[in-house]
């Protein structure tokens, strides 16, 4: 025990003098968390709305100023074309619109696959009918008294006649991960940025292969075994000091309750296994410090994308849900959802942990048997 | 020197083609991350909102009102008649319906007598689209009941023989703003938004390693029987430099053809592709010079390129395209982010290549400015 303490001591304090490693491992993740709660926080849930309109009438003006106040939408005017189709094809905005000259047919212009195509439809259509309520009156009432009489009555009838208006009640709670958006960005790019680490900690593993380690330690009254612990528990520990760093952020400078503290650990514990596991087995297939490396990011990064730290699995179709339930990640994000966002104790992710278990416990026993088959065949 | 300078060049290139972890970082990994994000936004997002209409007023202009609207739908917005209006929390609640609107009592009243009415909207708090959507709903329902109402004020004002006629006319004529839907043009495609994005991050790797060969070279002493025999160091200099900027090019060329290709994602203009991705190997290429130059050894050099390109695809909107704000500001001031604004006006706005050329002259320019200055720097303290 005391030799495996000594090994993760050893390798604790060779963590620490490696630049590269302290800033992946903590200034990274804190960037990104900060870009990430920052950057989609805000805005809530208006949708972008691109507006064309090169000389539009007094109607068409005041179409476009019952659009900026809408509550439900951000309007940007675009002057070229082409930008405003570019940024509707890339989801930056909902949708645009395009207003002519009076009497020309307003063009509202959409992807179709966006849930953005919906809301921005009704809303141009409720801003044009609002719009229009002047003028559909004149020009009915123009039929029967002259134009300016029926002006002029309709201009009456409109300061007399009360706004039909609409008022909204929410019901529910909003869930804490809408309510805050760091209470999303905490946990994925803690998961994301753990499980890379783990990875890189391979390198490691590699160079000890290279120098001799595995030979010399096989040569010691504690056998490979000893100082195998020791590298774990030291990955393990630096995952921990991750997670809490990235935790400990969230709850003090953003303000995120995280819902059950023991459920919280317990997820992070067991992931931090996962974490640490998967590099030391990486570490044993792996035959240089800078393959490790060369398959470590993409591997974190892919894993990432599938398990849902890049984006919720909640916006992707159903079978890519499917596929992404064969990482860890996975797992462990639903169990976050169900801690913050419905309160949920270790019970209530049960079945999620068991899961993250089974998959700690596999990539253990694998790293394991693929480190002691190399340092058996003296590699 | 020119002979020299292709030797040295020929040489690094063969090797690298040989190193398995390039062929990871250069084609494989750009590809595959495309392609996950490919499948995961290939369907799109679909709204599907279910809006239940509560008539609690059940006159007969509220029934009209609720009979249009239980017609009409579309775009993923579906309506449905609610019986108890009273239910309209529990049901919003439940989930059973994603929001409600409410005709309230009183409403053909208040729409013949000009009184005061409100429609109401009931949301869900976790369904922030729906409810958006419910209230825009109404918010129409009511812009086409007012219409009727001021002309009824009106019409009764002037002494209109038959107000309840230009009533009806003015529900049913035509909306003075007519409302077409156009058609968006050029195609914007996840996977050519990424593949390049994730190949310039590990292009930076790549780069920087071949970059960084010069100081092992040294530290080895290779370096040193290289200089001994006939050759200038500039020639070691410009061969390296051709070296990892043709590595670069073909990595690059390799990713836009096998997913351009081999998985349909269009990037755009081919010539315009083309010079973007040379100015921007260019690019990533003069940084690493640059890097490498400053640096006091190999590992200070391969420390400071992993936190340069881990930043700079951070900042420069590598993992997400949909950033507005701080993270859409940040972009233009990386290499990588220029790089990507080209490639999507390439591909979503089906720009030209003199549409890109201030940007490829731009990075061109970072790559030079910054590959004169690490070059200097690395004749004057490696080989001298």
């Amino acid at each position: 025990m005391r030799a495996a303490l000594a090994t993760a001591r050893v390798e604790w304090i060779r963590f620490f003098r490696d630049r590269v490693a302290l800033f992946s491992t903590i200034a990274l993740p804190i960037v990104l968390v900060l870009l990430i709660g920052l950057t989609f926080g805000r805005g809530g849930a208006q949708l972008g709305l691109g507006v064309l309109a090169e000389d539009p009438g007094p109607l068409g003006t005041s179409l476009i100023a019952e659009l900026e106040d809408s509550p439900a939408l951000g309007v940007t005017v675009y002057s070229d074309r082409g930008d405003l189709y570019r940024d509707i094809r890339m989801g930056l905005l909902g949708g645009g619109v395009e207003v002519p000259a009076d009497g020309q047919p307003v063009q509202i212009f959409v992807q179709q696959a966006s849930s953005a195509a919906g809301v921005v439809m009704s809303t141009v259509n409720a801003a044009a009918a609002q719009v229009g309520t002047r003028a559909t009156a004149v020009a009915v009432l123009s039929r029967e008294v002259p134009a300016r009489k029926a002006a002029a009555a309709v201009d009456q009838a409109l300061g007399d006649v009360p706004p039909l208006g609409v008022t909204t009640t929410t019901v529910g709670a909003v869930s804490e991960t809408d309510r805050n958006s760091f209470a999303l960005a905490v946990p994925s790019q803690l998961m994301l940025f753990t499980f890379l680490n783990g990875l890189l900690g391979a390198a490691t593993l590699v160079q000890a292969r290279q120098l001799g380690v595995f030979r010399r330690m096989l040569a010691t009254p504690h056998g490979l075994g000893v100082y195998l612990s020791g590298l774990g528990l030291s990955r393990f520990l630096i995952a921990l000091l991750q997670a809490a760093i990235l935790l400990g952020i969230g709850v003090l400078a953003f303000r995120v309750h995280f819902g059950n503290p023991v459920a919280v650990l317990v997820l992070v514990f067991v992931y931090s296994v996962i974490a640490s596991a998967a590099g030391m087995l990486l570490g044993a297939v792996v035959r240089t410090p800078g393959q490790a490396a060369a398959i470590a990011v993409p591997t974190g990064i892919l894993f990432g994308m599938l398990g849902g730290c890049m984006w919720p699995l909640s916006v992707v179709g159903p079978v890519m849900r499917a596929v992404g339930h064969i990482t860890p990640q996975a797992w462990a994000n639903d169990a976050w959802n169900l801690v913050i966002n419905e309160g949920a104790g270790v019970a209530g992710i049960g079945r999620q942990l068991l899961v993250l278990i089974a998959f700690a416990a596999g990539l253990a026993v694998l790293a394991v048997w693929a480190l002691g088959r190399q340092a058996r065949a003296g590699r | 020197m020119w002979r020299d300078v292709k030797l040295i060049a020929a040489n690094g290139l063969r090797r690298s083609l040989r190193d398995r972890s390039i062929l990871i970082q250069a084609l494989l990994a750009p590809v595959l991350i495309a392609l996950v994000v490919g499948a995961a936004f290939s369907s799109g997002f679909r709204l599907d909102v279910t809006i239940g209409i509560a008539d609690a007023d059940r006159s007969a202009i509220s029934q009209r009102v609720a009979e249009g609207l239980t017609g009409a739908g579309g775009n993923g917005i579906a309506f449905s008649t609610l019986s108890d209006p009273a239910d309209a929390d529990q049901v919003v609640d439940s989930g059973t319906y994603d929001a409600v609107i409410i005709l309230p009592s009183g409403l053909g009243e208040a729409v013949i007598s000009g009184g005061q009415a409100q429609l109401e909207v009931v949301g869900r708090a976790t369904s922030e689209l729906a409810q958006s959507v419910a209230q825009s709903v109404a918010t129409g329902v009511a812009a086409d009941l007012q219409t009727a109402r001021v002309t009824a004020v009106a019409a009764g004002a002037v002494g209109a023989t038959d107000p309840g006629a230009l009533i009806q006319r003015a529900v049913s004529s035509p909306p003075p703003i007519t409302i077409e839907q156009g058609e968006v043009q050029g195609t914007f495609s996840v996977m050519a938004y990424f593949a390049p994005g994730v190949a310039m991050l590990f292009l930076f790797f790549i780069i920087g390693n071949g970059a960084r060969s010069i100081i092992v070279e040294r530290d080895e002493g290779t370096l040193a029987r290289i200089l001994a025999a006939p050759v200038r160091p500039e020639s070691v200099l410009l061969g390296k430099t051709v070296e990892v900027i043709v590595v670069g090019v073909l990595a690059m060329t390799a990713v836009w053809l096998i997913t351009w290709l081999g998985f349909r994602a269009f990037w755009g203009d081919p010539l315009g592709v083309f010079l973007v991705i040379v100015a921007a190997v260019v690019a990533i290429a003069g940084i690493s010079l640059l890097i490498t130059g400053l640096a006091r050894t190999a590992a200070q050099a391969d420390a400071l390129t992993t936190i340069v390109a881990l930043l700079f695809a951070v900042a420069g909107g590598t993992f997400f395209y949909g950033a507005t704000g701080l993270l859409a500001d940040l972009r233009q001031f990386t290499p990588n982010g220029q790089a990507l604004a080209a490639f999507v006006d390439l591909s979503a706005a089906r720009a030209d290549v003199a549409a890109v050329l201030p940007r490829v002259l731009l990075l061109l320019g970072i790559g030079v400015g910054t590959a004169a200055i690490g070059l200097l720097a690395l004749r004057k303290r490696v080989l001298a």
